[in-house]
C-alpha cells in the first residue's frame, strides 16, 4: 500500500459550510475508490507569499490516504482543475521516512522534543550567564585593587624623578610638578627609570619653562645620549658630570 | 628574489606569507541532517527551510549550508514545492 499525501489551497472567502464541503468532496472521492484516508489537517488560513488568482490568502488542506496504484491521483486533480474553488494543489508520494515522519508530527513528538532541546538551550544560556556575572563582580574587585596599587607606584616614582629635576635646574617650583604631571601623563614613570631623564622630562613636562628652554634644542632632534645634552645644555657643571660618570658606569 | 617591476605595487610573492587564508576555517562543517539522523523534510515548514535560502529567496549553495549532496537535493525538491504552494516566494526582497 502506497501512502500519498495532498495538498490544496481552498479560496478563502467562501463561507464556512462552502468550505467544509468542498473538503468532504475530494475525501469522498478517495473513499469512493477505496482508499485508506490515514488523516485530514486543515492548516488554517495563511497569507500567501505571492498572489494567485488575485487572491491574496487561503485556507490550506491536507489529505493523507493510502493506495494500492497511483490511478486515483490522475483522477482526483482532473477533480481538482475543474473546481473553481482550489487555488493550487499538490499530491506526493510518502516514502518510509516520510510516513514516519507524519506519525511523529501527529503524536507531538516532534514538537516535544523540540521544546525540550529549547528547554535546554535556555537552562545552559541561564546557567552561562550567571556564571559571567559572578566573573564580572570579581573581575571589577580585583581590577580596583590593581589601578588603586597601579597609582601608587606612579605617585612614588614621580616623587623620586622630582628629586632629581629639583637638583637639576635647582628651582624649587619643579618639586610639585612633576607629581601633577605623572598622574595625567604616564611617560614619566617610565622615564624616571632611565638616567636620561632631563631630556624625556623636558619633552613631556611643559610648565616648568626654565628646564625646558634650557633643554630646548636637543629635545627636537634626537634624546640619544644624556652626553649631548649635558655637553650643550649650560648648567652647573657639578650635577651634570654626576649624571655623565653615572651614565658612562651603566 | 623576486624585483617589482612596478613600483608601489606589492607582487604577489611579497604579500605570500603575511596571513594564513585558512586562518578562520577552525569549525569543521558538517551535514546536518546526517548528525542528527533527520530523514525526511517536510515542505511544508516554511520556517525551518528559511534557513537553506538567501534573503532573496534564492537557494543557498552546498558549500555554504554544509549538507550533504543526498539532502541538498532533498531540500532544494522541498523549497521548490513550497514555493509552488505560495509558502515560499520565489523571488523576494529583504526576506530574512
Amino acid at each position: 500500500m502506497r501512502q500519498y499525501e495532498t495538498t490544496f489551497i481552498v479560496v478563502p472567502a467562501l463561507p464556512d459550510g462552502e468550505i467544509k464541503k468542498a473538503v468532504k468532496n475530494y475525501k469522498d472521492i478517495l473513499e469512493k475508490e477505496g482508499c485508506e484516508i490515514v488523516h485530514v489537517d486543515e492548516i488554517g488560513l495563511r497569507q500567501l507569499t505571492y498572489p494567485i488568482k488575485r487572491h491574496n490568502s487561503g485556507i490550506y488542506f491536507t489529505i493523507e490516504y493510502k493506495s494500492e496504484n497511483g490511478e486515483i491521483i490522475d483522477k482526483m486533480e482532473l477533480v481538482f482543475r475543474r473546481d473553481e474553488r482550489i487555488l493550487r494543489f499538490l499530491s506526493v508520494r510518502l516514502d518510509k521516512f516520510g510516513v514516519k515522519y507524519n506519525e511523529d508530527k501527529r503524536s507531538g513528538v516532534i514538537d516535544k522534543r523540540k521544546n525540550d532541546l529549547a528547554a535546554e538551550r535556555a537552562k545552559e544560556r541561564a546557567e552561562q550567564e550567571a556564571s559571567n556575572k559572578e566573573k564580572r563582580a570579581t573581575n571589577r574587585k580585583s581590577q580596583k585593587k590593581k589601578s588603586a596599587e597601579r597609582a601608587k607606584a606612579k605617585e612614588d616614582a614621580a616623587l623620586a624623578k622630582a628629586k632629581v629635576t629639583d637638583a637639576e635646574a635647582g628651582i624649587a617650583k619643579t618639586v610639585e610638578v612633576p607629581a601633577d604631571v605623572a598622574k595625567t601623563v604616564e611617560v614619566p614613570a617610565d622615564v624616571a627609570k632611565t638616567v636620561e631623564v632631563p631630556a624625556d622630562v623636558a619633552k613631556t613636562v611643559e610648565v616648568p619653562a626654565d628646564v625646558a628652554k634650557a633643554t630646548a634644542e636637543p629635545v627636537v632632534e634626537t634624546v640619544d645620549t644624556a652626553v649631548d645634552v649635558a655637553e650643550e645644555v649650560s648648567l652647573d657643571g657639578d650635577i651634570l658630570g654626576d649624571l655623565t660618570d653615572s651614565d658612562k658606569k651603566g | 628574489m623576486a624585483v617589482q617591476k612596478r613600483s608601489g605595487r606589492t607582487s604577489r610573492e611579497d604579500i605570500k606569507f603575511l596571513s594564513n587564508p585558512n586562518i578562520g576555517n577552525n569549525r569543521k562543517k558538517y551535514c546536518r541532517f546526517r548528525k542528527y539522523g533527520i530523514k525526511h523534510i517536510d515542505y511544508k515548514d516554511p520556517d525551518f527551510l528559511l534557513q537553506f535560502i538567501n534573503e532573496q529567496g534564492k537557494l543557498l549553495p552546498r558549500r555554504i549550508t554544509g549538507n550533504s549532496l543526498k539532502f541538498q537535493r532533498k531540500i532544494a525538491t522541498a523549497v521548490k514545492r513550497a514555493r509552488h504552494l505560495a509558502m515560499l516566494p520565489y523571488v523576494a526582497d529583504l526576506l530574512k
